[in-house]
């Protein structure tokens, strides 16, 4: 008889109820039966994220529940000497904010000390390995027993065999030690924030290294370069523009230039701007979903418009007309759009403070929309479209 | 519209739609196979007439579904346990039919129902302590006091 129970026979369809549970769930459930017990154990070891609670700095996935009490884990298996077989079933790892802090010192100190064990002793078979990498919290240079850890992780990557699926996802808040601390062709995903302080030019910088907007610009796409099997990539910044200092056409030219050449890339998402919200950097013909976040200027929107593009999934999520200046909502209001080069779309979600004709131009153009999304004061179009959007909106 | 005929494990024949069959990733490789369409039944070994009506109800409704997005990052970090209505009101059967409805689409390849059954039975776990989830699926407890709490201190770590 088909029962939970029986279903221990395919346990391929098991761990995949299992996925949509918390840690929580699945311990309540490995304690319900002998049976049950081994698929449970083998999940919760599964996915082993080492976040701090209410660290903001990433979009998190809702991975909340997935979370390990890492102290407790520390203290099982390194003071209380159980086995590490568990990381046997280990598939990923996310090295976060757990390992880096500095408050609870020892506790880290024990966990990265433990995962550094069973890196090197080849304990654990890794699909994929998340790095927050902590540049914000420690300078490089000051603590290097931190960092150790990271180099154990890139020696592990480069032993991977290559027949074997391995991947690093890794978010950065600096480009200039990554080559350092990665296998950079190895990373399949780069998520990239950056805090501008706009209002004071004299201040501006993004890196540790207090370089010019052109410095920068060259690092950021001499990095670029080196990820050539990149599939995502996400930019998360300030999104009010202040008086952000405009790259050089030169170095402009090298940052495309880098973005095209990320053959593999799928998904390119913006929040706030690159450098400069006047520049649009054309992606590359393999990105298929684009999402753009933030105060978007009439320059840029020139760009977007006369730029082929083909892609399945468009989103632009704009600040609102009131998070806006008087002078950024009257340049937005002057410029209308009149033809875009975006081909392809099935998916087109509009929200915020747009420029007037943008949404009539691209469903003229996409006619194969099926999800569409609109909000927002200014989505509509011209006056008597203005039924017509409710009618979207409802 | 092309018809073709399946025949149940306790030999009950149905005519559906070829489309509708479709969704059925092995009864469409099957078919790919053959070539043409086949006058005969085929047979589907695992699945009994009940089943495999459900199974074609869900197909019926489906039938026009887009295929979904060939995204290769069928990543587990964003798994929503969100079902929509249809689909709630499809599973509200008896356990055992739930259970034989997931294996069948297992078997079946047909990932999109197999995903729906799937979150069905993750929210009947969802937040239930360990004798209520054994209330739910009539789990027998073979573990002795010791064990089980043996296993919720191997586990301190896990929860949050």
């Amino acid at each position: 008889m088909a029962s939970l129970i029986a279903l221990t026979r395919v346990p391929e369809i098991l761990l995949d109820i299992l996925s949509y549970l918390s840690n929580n769930d699945v311990v309540s459930l490995q304690s319900t039966c002998k049976a049950l017990s081994p698929v449970c154990h083998k999940r919760l070891w599964s996915v082993l994220i080492f976040q701090l609670n209410g660290d903001p700095w990433y979009p998190n996935h809702g991975i909340d529940s997935l979370k390990v009490r890492y102290h407790k884990l520390t203290e099982l298996l390194k003071y209380r000497g159980a086995d590490t077989s568990g990381f046997f079933h280990t598939k990923v790892i996310w090295f976060g904010s757990a390992l880096f802090e500095s408050r609870h010192f020892i506790r880290a100190e024990g966990l990265r000390s433990l995962l550094r064990d069973v890196l090197n002793k080849n304990k654990v078979d890794l699909q994929c390995a998340i790095v927050s990498f902590p540049s914000h919290r420690f300078d490089v240079n000051n603590t290097p027993e931190k960092f150790e850890i990271l180099d154990d992780l890139k020696r592990y990557s480069r032993a991977r065999p290559s027949n074997q699926k391995f991947e690093i996802k890794v978010q950065a808040e600096t480009v200039n030690s990554l080559s350092k601390y990665f296998c950079l062709d190895l990373i399949t995903e780069f998520v990239f924030r950056v805090n501008y302080k706009p209002y004071e030019t004299r201040n501006y910088s993004w890196t540790v290294a207090f370089g010019s907007v052109d410095e920068n610009v060259t690092e950021f796409a001499a990095v670029l370069n080196m990820m050539p099997n990149l599939k995502t990539f996400t930019w998360i910044s300030n999104k009010h523009v202040g008086k952000a200092p405009v790259p050089s056409e030169k170095s402009s030219e090298d940052l495309q230039k880098a973005f095209g050449g990320l053959k593999h890339l799928k998904k390119m998402e913006v929040d706030g701007y690159i450098f400069h919200p006047s520049l649009f950097l054309v992606p590359p013909e393999s990105v298929k979903s684009l999402k753009f976040c933030g105060n978007i200027k009439s320059s840029w929107w020139e760009n977007f418009a006369s730029s082929p593009l083909n892609i399945t999934s468009l989103t632009f999520d704009a600040l609102a007309a009131h998070c806006l200046s008087y002078r950024d909502i009257e340049e937005l209001l002057e410029y209308r759009v009149k033809e875009v080069g975006v081909r392809g779309l099935k998916t087109l979600w509009l929200s915020g403070h747009l420029p007037s004709g943008l949404r009539a131009c691209i469903l003229e153009k996409n006619p194969e929309v099926i999800s569409r999304k609109f909000s927002g004061k200014y989505a509509y179009d011209i006056e008597g479209e203005r039924t017509e959007f409710r009618v979207y909106m409802w | 519209m092309s018809q073709i005929i399946l025949l149940s494990s306790d030999n009950v024949e149905m005519k559906v739609d070829k489309e509708v069959a479709e969704r059925s990733i092995l009864i469409k490789n099957m078919l790919e196979d053959v070539g043409e369409t086949p006058d005969q039944a085929i047979p589907i070994p695992n699945v009994n007439e009940g089943v495999l009506r459900k199974v074609i109800e869900w197909c019926e409704h489906h039938r026009n579904d887009p295929p979904p997005p060939a995204d290769e990052d069928s990543d587990s970090r964003k798994k929503s346990t969100d079902i929509e209505e249809w689909d709630q009101k499809f599973m509200q059967v008896d356990q055992e039919m739930l259970f034989e409805i997931i294996l069948a689409a297992n078997y079946l390849d047909i990932k999109p129902l197999l995903d729906v059954g799937c979150k069905t039975v993750a929210n009947m776990i969802k937040g239930k302590s360990p004798e209520e989830i054994r209330k739910t699926f009539n789990i027998q407890n073979d573990f002795t006091p010791e064990e089980e709490d043996q296993i919720r201190r191997e586990n301190e770590w896990a929860e949050e």
